[in-house]
């Protein structure tokens, strides 16, 4: 699942997401993670929630944006450089390059992790 | 460390001179895998502060160093060099290259940093790529 958080654009499993929550769906805000601000950015406005499965717990997580399922298939798939690795950045697996943008494959196991610390 | 230096350098190895700012620099040509004219940046989340970006290179996704995270002032960064270091690759933006230059470094060789002074008349500090990939590696 493709969407965009902090200006960047993100793609996460799956089977990480339970639910989507659309701008006039009622989300569980309380307890919400602001995915835009905790990978660097400020949020910018996220309408929309996702509810997420990481570490035996569901989380809903605020986004900015969510794009239509798309079948990541097709995009190449890129190792996140070993040079760029830090304990900070262990969220992010690795790139989706479908032609045109370069998709950061989030694992949300990890977001949670870095937000329990 | 000059001793050090010295005994990593083969005889007579060939350098590609580049301009980096005002900088004038060199790289070995061993390490040089290409030079591109054009690479679209992207920006991802969390990167460290020397990176600006990646760019998608044969099926890679290869970090674009950030030059000002090491105290470099770049200019416009007109061309991409692509250095190896073993499995390791990063981008360089470089104003740009220039001729193919012939320096042995003996022991006493100047150094700061991860350059070393190659041509002390004009001015040209050459790329010791083992410590400026461990440069990398750490955060600054």
């Amino acid at each position: 699942m493709v969407f965009e958080a902090g200006g960047y654009p993100l793609a996460a499993r799956l089977s990480q997401i339970r639910k989507v929550y659309g701008q006039e769906e009622s989300a569980p805000e309380q307890g919400a993670v602001d995915l835009g601000e905790l990978i660097g950015r400020k949020q910018k406005g996220g309408k929309y929630f996702l509810e997420v499965q990481g570490r035996g717990e569901m989380v809903p997580v605020q986004v900015d944006k969510i794009e239509p399922i798309k079948d990541l298939q097709l995009a190449v798939w890129l190792e996140f450089p070993r040079l760029m690795r830090r304990p900070g950045n262990k969220m992010i697996r690795g790139f989706f390059f479908d032609g045109s943008r370069m998709i950061s494959l989030i694992d949300f196991d990890q977001v949670f992790s870095a937000r329990g610390k | 460390m000059s001793g050090q230096l010295a005994g990593r350098e083969t005889a007579g190895s060939r350098w590609l001179l580049f301009r980096l700012g005002e900088k004038q620099c060199a790289l070995r040509l061993s390490g040089l895998v290409r030079v591109l004219d054009q690479a679209e940046l992207f920006l991802a989340p969390k990167l460290p502060g020397e990176f600006k970006g990646v760019i998608y290179f044969n099926e890679q996704a290869v970090p674009v160093v950030n030059w000002e995270a090491f105290g470099i002032k770049p200019g416009s960064g007109r061309l991409l060099l692509i250095v190896e270091q073993g499995k390791d690759r990063v981008g360089l933006e470089v104003e740009e290259t220039g001729k193919v230059g012939e320096y042995n470094l003996g022991p006493g060789v100047k150094e700061k940093g991860f350059w070393v002074e190659l041509e002390p008349e004009r001015g040209i500090w050459g790329l010791d790529q083992d410590k400026f990939f461990s440069a990398l590696k750490q955060e600054h």
